[in-house]
């Protein structure tokens, strides 16, 4: 069960976004609280890069120099080994062509390349807060009902991009997001409506995206999100919310049980 | 224009709206206790163009807005909506107006640009059934007031400010059509998850008790088969009841939580 860090009911866009993915899953992870079998590597990989990117702009935060890169790949490393020692075993996708042995170097591939793409665009960009965790009230769109739960998360980087407030959303990906994905995550969505409930006004959006491939790729995107989109976000998030209400839970089969961390306890059982 | 020229405008004015301009409301998921009926604002907005034309009418507005809070400390905003609206049309540039109705809307939200905009939509609302169009909403007929409330478990409302009643209409009133009667459709559920006020009852009565975050979630989950953030608004009452009881000495372990009523 992901332990609540917040007072009070809450959702979070990773909630919405899993359950779009599988009620039952989040049936399994957040109502039932079972314990996952495994950690899957791309998480525990994501979760170290993270880190070590929260580490290079906290320096430039702090000092207005990015952190020398042998101690972002430092903290990229004790974030992995951490991992790979923590309660819950790690697991590779069988068809995922890695192993835990190689994704250290592919982590230290995609930090060379994220900090070169870094270093060369800090001219005009000052960093205001790094892993930002926000809490704010949301709303029906139709109605204006206040929801009981408020809408929680974290930005991984907010900049002043030559005076032009940005919340930057970092990304491992196997591969280039593509323009549907960039049009519609509603992860940016909710940060656009998080950062004027929170007082940080009218900001930009951005992407910063590391492809996990042999020669890792930057794809940087500034992406836009309207009224409408966020009213689409609150209808998806009000949605999810009623739906768990009415215990609307059932599995989606697919490729993603090979890789799902609560597929142990998700056929026949219900908890 | 002549008498009869505006009667003829008032009655296509105060013409019956179609069903699916009518949004209801259902009382016990507002919060209110009784159901409402109102128009939408955009269908009211249709009706003008559609009787007076583009150009043939327009509103001056000034909308005051005011910071406040809720009970729970949430930020919200108050905003009240003076309107004006003209019947008329352009001449030479200039608008020459044959009619004009005043009147005030309000409106709570939890973003400003929601509060001056419900506040317009109602002032526009009020101010056209002054001149015929949508006066079946202030009749009685139906019913403007008609934005739902934040559950009360709180004790907070989001609701129209007070108002009254529109004054009588520019245009002398003439006898209108009254919309028949539709069945109304089923209201939408409303939410059943525990409120924040019972969520945070559950974890001091646990800690009353002796019970840390760990201990109550396998209580918790032991009984209901959920974590407490999960649990409904009933299965929240049931579990506070017992809880309080076994706080105040009836002598269960915490860990069995036992069902009201049942002897220990």
């Amino acid at each position: 069960m992901a332990k609540p860090k917040h007072d009070g009911l809450y959702v979070s866009i990773s909630q919405v976004k899993c359950y779009l993915r599988c009620p039952r899953q989040f049936e399994l992870k957040y109502i039932r609280g079972t314990p996952p079998a495994f950690v899957p590597v791309p998480l525990a990989f994501g979760s170290a890069f993270h880190a070590a990117l929260a580490a290079f702009y906290g320096e430039v935060k702090a000092s207005g120099a990015p952190l020398k890169r042998d101690l972002v790949l430092d903290v990229f490393r004790a974030e992995w080994s951490r991992a790979l020692e923590g309660p819950v075993r790690l697991q590779v996708d069988e068809e995922d062509n890695t192993s835990t042995d190689t994704m250290v170097d592919k982590g230290v591939s995609m930090l060379h390349t994220f900090a070169e793409h870094a270093e060369a665009h800090l001219d005009g960009v000052v960093v205001e807060s790094v892993e930002k965790s926000f809490s704010v009230a949301i709303h029906d769109p139709d109605t204006g009902e206040v929801m009981e739960e408020q809408l929680v998360g974290t930005m991984d980087l907010v900049v002043l991009d030559h005076d032009r407030r940005t919340v930057v959303e970092h990304k491992s990906s196997s591969k280039k997001y593509s323009a549907d994905q960039l049009k519609f995550d509603i992860q940016p969505t909710g940060y656009k409506l998080a950062a004027r409930q929170a007082g940080m006004g009218e900001v930009g959006l951005r992407f910063q995206i590391c492809t996990k491939v042999k020669v890792p790729q930057m794809q940087v995107v500034d992406i836009t999100r309207d009224a409408q989109d966020e009213d689409d976000f609150l209808r998806t998030a009000g949605g999810v919310l009623k739906a768990i209400d009415a215990g609307v839970s059932y599995p989606i089969r697919g490729w993603a049980c090979r890789g799902c961390q609560f597929a142990h306890a998700c056929r026949g059982a219900s908890s | 224009m002549t008498n009869e020229e505006k009667k003829k405008i008032y009655q296509q004015l105060a013409a019956p709206f179609p069903e699916e301009a009518i949004e209801r409301t259902d009382g016990r998921q507002t919060g209110r206790g009784y159901n409402t009926t109102g128009l939408k604002a955009q269908y009211v907005v249709d009706r003008l163009n559609a009787v007076l034309g583009i150009g043939g009418w327009r509103v001056h507005r000034e909308v005051t807005v005011k910071e406040s809070s809720t009970s729970s400390g949430r930020r919200s905003y108050e905003a009240v909506c003076d309107l004006i609206l003209e019947l008329g049309s352009f001449e030479n540039g200039k608008f020459e107006v044959f009619a004009e109705a005043l009147s005030y809307g309000g409106h709570v939200a939890m973003l400003d640009a929601d509060a001056r905009k419900g506040s317009a939509s109602n002032a526009l609302k009020r101010a056209a059934a002054m001149l015929g169009c949508g006066a079946a909403a202030y009749r009685g007929e139906l019913d403007d007031d008609n934005i739902p409330a934040e559950h009360s478990s709180d004790g907070f409302t989001v609701s129209t400010l007070p108002t009254q009643r529109p004054a009588p209409a520019v245009v002398p009133q003439q006898p209108v059509h009254q919309a028949p009667q539709q069945p109304r459709p089923p209201p939408a559920p409303s939410r059943n998850r525990l409120t924040n006020k019972q969520l945070a009852c559950i974890q001091a009565i646990g800690r009353k008790l002796g019970m840390d975050q760990a201990g109550l979630r396998a209580a918790t989950k032991q009984r209901f088969n959920s974590q407490p953030e999960f649990l409904s608004r009933d299965q929240a009452s049931q579990l506070i009841s017992s809880m309080s009881a076994q706080a105040n000495g009836n002598g269960h372990d915490a860990g069995e939580m036992p069902e009201p009523g049942v002897e220990g």
